[in-house]
C-alpha cells in the first residue's frame, strides 16, 4: 500500500560533505580536550602543591595581623622566617585585617575538611575565629563610635554582631570538642586555651583544670622528656592555682611545688615559660618568684633601647615588673609603648597587662591567706599587712586604667565578689569601677551582688548613678536588673524597687517598664504589670506583643475588655 | 452489481465532504485497539502530568510530547511492521494494559503513566516510517523520559539524581576554582569564600540543564533517525555535556563576584547565564552528533559513504529543531516565574496553602529552651527546605536549637538529603515516636569534616493536621493492601490527590557524648512547638481561606 499522505517534512536533497560534519564536531573534541586538560592540570600541579599555598597564606595573613605562629599548632610554615610578625610591619586597616583573617580562616576551614579531622587545623581555625571576633567587635565599636550605622541603617550592624557571634561559638564549639574527645598535645591545648578563657571571665572550672592536669600527667607518665607537655603542664598548673574558685591552697602549694619541679627541668624555657613558673612560684616563695621573673626580664631590659618585637614580649616584661613590684615603672613602661601601638595591639595589650594586675592580686590576696593560715597554725595572729593592701589598692587601680571597657575585668570580679571572704577586694574593685565613668552601672549591679546582704541600704547609692543623665547607664543599669532578679529570686523586689526608680527618674527609657513589668508578671502583682504594660502601648502603639501582653494579663484579671481600651485611649 | 451494492455507492457519493484519503488516515492510525486503549488511560495520565508540573526540572513534557506528535502524524505509514515489531508491540501492549488496570486500583497515576508509554509504545511498533520503513516505534521512547524512575519508597530517582548531580558539578568546580587561584571551601554543595557563600540550587542541574538536555538530545536522535549505537552515545555525551555546563556555570559565579563585583547567583544575571550554558549544551549536543556522522556516518540507509553524504536535514532545519524547544522553554520558564503559576495551579485545588504564622506563635520558653529569636525565609518555589520557613531559634544552658516549620511539600519529604548537600554526613538515622501521641519522628545524626556533630528531627503533616507516615518503615505487600482497602473506602478521594504537606523540624549542634540526651531535648522541643504551630497555623489558614471564599459565594 502506497502512502498517499504528503509528506510535511522538509526537503532531504541537502547534500553534506564530510568535511562539514566535522567542521562542525569539532567544537565538541575542542571543549572535550580542554576539560581534560583542566583536569590533568588540576591533578598533577595545582592540587599536589595546593596544602602547602594554603599553609604559607594563613601564616602570612595572621603573621600580619599579629596571630604568632607559636599560637597555631599546625606547624604551619615554622621555617619561612620572613613571615614572622611585629609590630615593625605596615599598620593595616581595620578592614583590611578582617579581609586577611576571614581568608585564613576559610583556608584552615579548607585544610581541616580535606585532611579530614585534623585537631591542630581545628584548634588553629578556632585561633583564627576567635581572632576574628575580636576585629568584629573592634569595628562594631567603630561604627557605634562613629555613627555610620545611622546612615547604612543597622543592618551592617546586626551582620558584624551575629558574625561576631558565630565566630566565637564555633571556636568554643571547636575547643571544647577537640578538648572532650581527643587525647594528646592539641587536647591538652584545647583544655588549656578553655581554661585560660574560662579564668580571664573567672569562672574557671575546676573540672576543666583537673582533667587538663590529669590528662597531661599521664602524657608526662608516658613520656616523661616531652618538652611540649612539660610546658602545658606548667602552664595548667599556674593558670589552676592562680584561678579565684579553684583547688584548696593545699593543692595550690603542690601544684606549684610541681610546676617548680617541671620549670627547672625545662631545658630552655622562654621568657613567658619562666614567667608562668615565677607565677607558680609567689605561691610557695614571693622572694624567688621575684628573683626569677627579674632574671627573665634581664635579656629584655638590656635591649629596652630597640625596638621589641612583639605584643607578647611587652606583655612578658611588663609581667616582670608586676612580679617585681615595680609598679611606677610598669606604668611607665605602658605609657612608653602604647603610643607606638595600633588599636587593636593596644586593646590586646591593654587587656593583658590588667589581667596580670589582676592576677597578682589574687596572688596577694592568696599569700595573705597562706601567711595567716601559718599564723594560725603557729597561733600567733599578726595584724593585715597594711603595705600588700596598698599594693593592691595601686595594682586595681592600674588594672582599672589600663582597661577600663574590658568586660572580663567585670567578669572576673564577680566571681570575686560571690566568695565572701573577698569581699573586700570585691568591694574596693566595686568603688573603683564606679568612679571611672564607662562601667558605672556595671559596678552597681556588682555592689549588688557583693553587698546582698544589706541590699535595701545601697540601693540609693547605685540608683543615684543609674539615673545619671546618661541614657546609656540608665539602659544598661535597667538590663542589669532583670539579670539580677534571675540569678536569684530573692532579690526580685529589690531589682523591682531599682527599676522603679529608673521609671520615675528616666521615663523614657522603655526597657525598664519592660523589664518591670516582666518581674511584675513573675511576682504575679498584675496591676502593676497592667501599668507598666500601658505606659509601653501608649509609647509603642504599632507594637502588637504588647496589647498580647496586656489581653493576658487582663484575662488573668478578668478586666472586661471595654474598660482596657478606654485606658488605653487614655 | 446488485441493488445493494449500487444503494451502498450511492451513499458514499452522496458524503462529499468526508475525503476518502482522510478517512484512510483515520482508520490506518487511530482505529487500531492500542490507540483506544491508551485514550481511555487519559484521565489518570492527565492527573499524572498535573502533579508533574509541580517537577520544575521537568516541565519540558508539553514540549516532548507536542514533538512526539508531530513525528506521529507526520511519518505514519502505513505499511505493517515486521512480526518481530508487532509481537513486541502487542507484550509491550498487554503490559501497559494490566499496568493500567492495575494502576486504577491502587489509584496510581504514576504507574498509569507507564502503563500509558507502553500502550503507545503497542500502537506505534506495527506502524513504519514513511520513509525508513523501519517500525514507528522508536517515536515512543521520549515519552519514557517524562515517567519518574523509581529509587525507593521515599522519593523517586530523579530527586536523586538531582542531589548526586548538585554535588558532582560543585566537586568539579572546586578544582577549577583551584586553579583559578581563588580560594574557597565547599560545604556539600555550598560554595564559601571568604566573605560570601553560594548555593548550588536544583535549578543548577534541572529544568536548565540536564533533564532538558537529554530531552533534546532524545528528541534529536529520534528527529534525525539515527541508530541505536549512535543515539546512546549521544544520549551519554548529554549528561556529561550537562555536568560540565552545570559546573562552568557554577565556576563562572564566584570569580565573577570577586573580581568584577558582579553577582550572578541571583535573579535576571543568574537566568542569563543558565540559558547561556545550556545553550552551550545544545551546541555542545549537536556538535557531537555531527563528530559522531563523521566518524561512523548517519546510520541512514541512503548515506553515501564517499565525500558526499546525504543528511537527513538541511542547518536550517537541524537548528531549528534545537533553537524552536528552545525559545519554547525560555518561553514557558519566563511565563511560569512572571505570573507564578505553579503556585496559583497548587492553589486552584483549595484556596491558600501556607500556614500564616508569627515570631509569637511559639511561647517564650518551651521545656528548658528559651525562645531566642524568629525569622521568616522565603526561596524559591522548588527550594530544597520549601519556599518558605519560619524559623525559631531556641537556647538553652549550652546548646542552641532550632525549630522550623518549612511548607509546603507534596507527599514525604527526605530531609536528610538536603543537609547532606549542606556538607553534613549522615552517621545514624531511625524513627523514634513521641511519648504521649505516638508520632513517627525521624532522628538523624549527622557529622562534618569539621569535626562537628548535629541531630535533626523531623516529621511532617498534612492540611488535617495529620501526621504522615515514615516511608520505608511499611512492607511493600502491606502499603498495596492498604492502597487497595482505601480504594474502596469513603477515603478514597484523598488517593486521587498529591497532599500539601508542612514539615516541622529541629535541628542543633551538639556534643558527640550527648547524643542520647540531645536526641530527647530535641524531641521535647518538636513535639510541643509542633503540636502548637499545627493547631494555630491550620487554624489560621482556614480562617483566612473561609474569609476570602465568603464575598466570592454571595457574588
Amino acid at each position: 500500500m502506497s502512502n498517499s499522505i504528503p509528506s510535511t517534512e522538509p526537503q532531504l536533497n541537502n547534500q553534506h560533505t564530510k568535511s562539514e560534519f566535522w567542521r562542525r564536531g569539532k567544537p565538541a573534541l575542542a571543549l572535550t580536550a580542554l576539560t581534560l586538560l583542566l583536569v590533568t592540570y588540576s591533578y598533577f600541579f595545582v592540587q599536589p602543591n595546593l596544602v602547602s599555598q594554603y599553609k604559607k597564606s594563613i601564616l602570612h595573613s595572621c603573621g600580619k595581623v599579629g596571630i604568632t605562629e607559636q599560637l597555631l599548632l599546625s606547624k604551619l610554615d615554622s621555617t619561612d622566617n620572613k613571615l614572622r610578625p611585629s609590630l615593625e610591619s605596615k599598620a593595616l586597616e581595620l578592614t583590611e585585617k578582617i579581609a586577611l583573617l576571614e581568608d585564613a580562616q576559610l583556608r584552615l576551614q579548607r585544610l581541616s575538611s580535606e585532611a579530614n579531622d585534623d585537631d591542630a587545623l581545628r584548634y588553629d581555625s578556632a585561633i583564627v575565629s576567635i581572632s576574628l571576633a575580636d576585629l568584629y567587635d573592634e569595628n562594631i565599636q567603630r561604627l557605634l563610635k562613629s555613627g555610620e550605622q545611622q546612615k547604612n541603617g543597622s543592618v551592617e550592624l546586626e551582620n558584624l554582631i551575629s558574625k561576631s557571634l558565630n565566630r566565637r561559638q564555633e571556636a568554643m564549639s571547636n575547643m571544647q570538642s577537640i578538648a572532650n574527645v581527643e587525647n594528646g598535645s592539641v587536647a591538652s591545648m584545647a583544655k588549656l586555651w578553655l581554661m585560660e578563657r574560662q579564668l580571664a571571665n573567672a569562672t574557671l572550672s575546676s573540672d576543666i583544670s583537673d582533667r587538663a592536669i590529669q590528662d597531661l600527667q599521664a602524657v608526662l607518665a608516658t613520656e616523661p622528656t616531652n618538652e611540649n607537655a612539660r610546658i602545658l603542664m606548667l602552664r595548667a598548673l599556674t593558670l589552676s592555682s592562680l584561678s579565684v574558685d579553684g583547688p584548696s591552697i593545699n593543692q595550690r602549694l603542690k601544684f606549684a611545688n610541681v610546676a617548680t619541679a617541671i620549670a627547672n627541668e625545662v631545658s630552655a624555657p622562654t621568657i613567658k615559660e619562666q614567667l608562668w613558673f615565677a607565677q607558680s612560684l609567689q605561691v610557695i616563695d614571693p622572694i624567688a618568684a621575684q628573683d626569677l621573673a627579674f632574671q627573665s626580664a634581664q635579656p629584655f631590659w638590656s635591649q629596652k633601647a630597640s625596638v621589641y618585637n612583639s605584643v607578647e614580649t611587652l606583655e612578658a616584661v611588663f609581667e616582670s615588673l608586676i612580679i617585681n613590684k615595680n609598679l611606677t615603672e610598669a606604668q611607665a613602661f605602658v605609657g612608653e609603648h602604647l603610643p607606638k601601638m595600633t588599636y587593636y595591639e593596644q586593646v590586646s595589650f591593654r587587656s593583658q597587662c590588667a589581667a596580670n594586675c589582676i592576677r597578682q592580686t589574687v596572688a596577694f590576696v592568696l599569700n595573705e591567706n597562706v601567711e595567716s593560715q601559718n599564723n594560725e597554725m603557729n597561733s600567733s595572729r599578726k595584724p593585715v599587712n597594711s603595705k600588700a593592701n596598698i599594693e593592691v589598692t595601686r595594682l586595681i587601680d592600674l588594672a582599672v586604667l589600663l582597661a577600663p571597657e574590658s568586660d572580663f575585668l567585670i567578669a572576673y570580679f564577680d566571681t570575686i565578689a560571690q566568695d565572701e571572704s573577698k569581699n573586700e577586694i570585691a568591694q574596693r574593685l566595686a568603688s573603683k569601677f564606679a568612679e571611672s565613668d564607662d562601667k558605672t552601672c556595671e559596678a552597681l549591679l556588682n555592689s549588688i551582688r557583693a553587698l546582698r546582704q544589706n541590699e535595701e541600704a545601697n540601693l540609693s547609692h547605685f540608683v543615684e548613678h543609674a539615673t545619671s543623665e546618661k541614657t546609656s547607664y540608665a539602659i544598661v543599669a535597667a538590663a542589669s536588673a532583670i539579670k539580677l532578679a534571675q540569678t536569684n529570686q530573692t532579690t526580685t523586689g529589690t531589682a523591682i524597687a531599682f527599676l522603679k526608680l529608673i521609671n520615675d527618674a528616666r521615663p523614657e527609657i522603655l526597657l525598664a517598664w519592660s523589664n518591670r513589668a516582666k518581674l511584675h508578671m513573675l511576682q504575679q502583682e498584675l496591676p502593676a504589670a497592667l501599668e507598666c504594660l500601658y505606659h509601653l502601648q501608649n509609647a509603642l502603639p504599632e507594637n502588637r506583643e504588647i496589647g498580647q501582653q496586656i489581653e493576658a494579663v487582663q484575662r488573668q484579671l478578668e478586666v472586661p475588655k471595654d474598660q482596657t481600651d478606654a485606658s488605653i485611649g487614655n | 452489481m446488485s441493488t445493494t451494492d449500487i444503494a451502498r455507492d450511492e451513499l458514499i457519493l452522496n458524503e462529499p465532504s468526508v475525503n476518502p484519503t482522510v478517512i484512510r488516515l483515520w482508520q490506518s492510525r487511530f482505529a487500531s485497539p492500542w490507540f483506544l486503549l491508551a485514550v481511555l488511560q487519559l484521565p489518570y495520565v492527565a492527573l499524572y502530568l498535573y502533579y508533574l508540573w509541580a517537577s520544575t526540572h521537568y516541565q519540558f513534557y508539553p514540549v516532548l510530547m507536542g514533538a512526539v506528535g508531530y513525528l506521529v502524524y507526520s511519518r505514519w505509514s502505513d505499511q505493517s511492521a515486521t512480526l518481530a515489531w508487532r509481537r513486541f508491540g502487542f507484550v509491550c501492549g498487554v503490559i501497559g494494559v494490566t499496568l493500567s488496570l492495575f494502576s486504577s486500583v491502587v489509584v496510581s497515576p504514576w504507574l498509569a503513566y507507564l502503563g500509558f508509554a507502553l500502550t503507545i509504545v503497542a500502537w506505534l511498533a506495527p506502524a513504519t516510517d514513511n520513509r525508513s520503513g523501519a517500525s514507528l516505534c522508536y517515536l515512543a521512547w521520549p515519552l519514557f523520559l517524562v515517567w519518574k524512575p523509581p529509587y525507593n519508597d521515599i522519593a523517586t530517582a530523579d530527586t536523586y539524581l538531582i542531589t548526586f548531580l548538585q554535588k558532582l558539578s560543585a566537586s568539579l568546580s572546586s578544582p577549577l576554582l583551584d586553579i583559578l587561584t581563588i580560594p574557597h571551601y565547599m560545604q556539600g554543595t555550598i560554595i564559601t569564600l571568604a566573605d560570601r557563600s553560594f548555593g548550588v540550587e536544583e535549578a543548577c542541574s534541572g529544568v536548565q540543564s540536564f533533564f532538558a538536555i537529554l530531552c533534546i538530545a532524545a528528541m534529536l536522535m529520534v528527529w534525525n533517525r539515527r541508530s541505536l549505537i549512535h543515539s546512546l552515545i549521544v544520549v551519554v555525551s548529554s549528561i556529561v555535556w550537562a555536568i560540565v555546563m552545570n559546573t562552568l556555570r557554577i565556576t563562572v559565579i564566584p570569580p565573577a563576584s570577586l573580581w568584577l563585583s558582579i553577582d550572578l547567583s541571583h535573579g535576571m544575571p543568574h537566568q542569563i547565564l543558565g540559558f547561556a550554558t545550556m545553550g552551550l549544551a545544545f551546541w555542545m549536543l549537536y556538535s557531537t552528533d555531527n563528530l559522531l556522522v563523521y566518524w561512523f556516518g548517519s546510520g541512514e540507509a541512503d548515506l553515501d559513504p564517499d565525500e558526499s553524504v546525504k543528511v537527513a536535514r538541511t542547518n536550517k532545519q537541524t537548528w531549528s529543531l534545537i533553537v524552536y524547544p528552545i525559545l519554547l522553554l525560555l518561553s514557558i520558564s519566563a511565563v511560569v516565574q512572571s505570573l507564578d503559576l505553579q503556585k496559583k495551579a497548587v492553589r486552584l485545588v483549595g484556596g491558600n496553602i501556607f500556614l500564616p504564622l508569627q515570631g509569637d506563635d511559639l511561647p517564650s520558653n518551651i521545656n528548658e529552651w528559651q525562645k531566642v529569636s524568629y525569622q521568616q525565609q522565603r526561596r524559591t518555589n522548588d527550594a530544597d527546605f520549601g519556599e518558605q520557613s519560619d524559623v525559631w531559634i531556641f537556647q538553652d544552658s549550652d546548646h542552641q536549637a532550632t525549630f522550623s516549620l518549612d511548607q509546603t511539600f507534596r507527599l514525604w519529604h527526605d530531609l536528610t538529603v538536603c543537609y547532606g548537600n549542606t556538607g553534613w554526613k549522615i552517621v545514624e538515622q531511625n524513627v523514634v515516636f513521641g511519648d504521649d501521641d505516638q508520632w513517627p519522628v525521624v532522628s538523624a545524626f549527622f557529622e562534618r569534616n569539621d569535626g562537628r556533630h548535629a541531630i535533626v528531627m523531623f516529621c511532617l503533616f498534612d492540611r488535617a493536621g495529620q501526621p504522615l507516615e515514615v516511608p520505608g518503615y511499611e512492607s511493600w505487600w502491606s502499603s498495596i493492601g492498604n492502597r487497595i482497602a482505601k480504594r474502596f473506602s469513603f477515603d478514597a478521594g484523598d488517593l486521587f490527590r498529591e497532599q500539601t504537606c508542612y514539615q516541622a523540624q529541629v535541628f542543633a549542634v551538639i556534643d558527640a557524648e550527648q547524643k542520647s540526651a540531645r536526641q530527647d531535648a530535641a524531641l521535647a522541643l518538636l513535639e510541643v512547638a509542633r503540636n502548637q504551630i499545627r493547631n494555630v497555623g491550620l487554624q489560621r489558614l482556614r480562617n483566612e481561606n473561609a474569609t476570602n471564599e465568603r464575598p466570592q459565594s454571595n457574588l
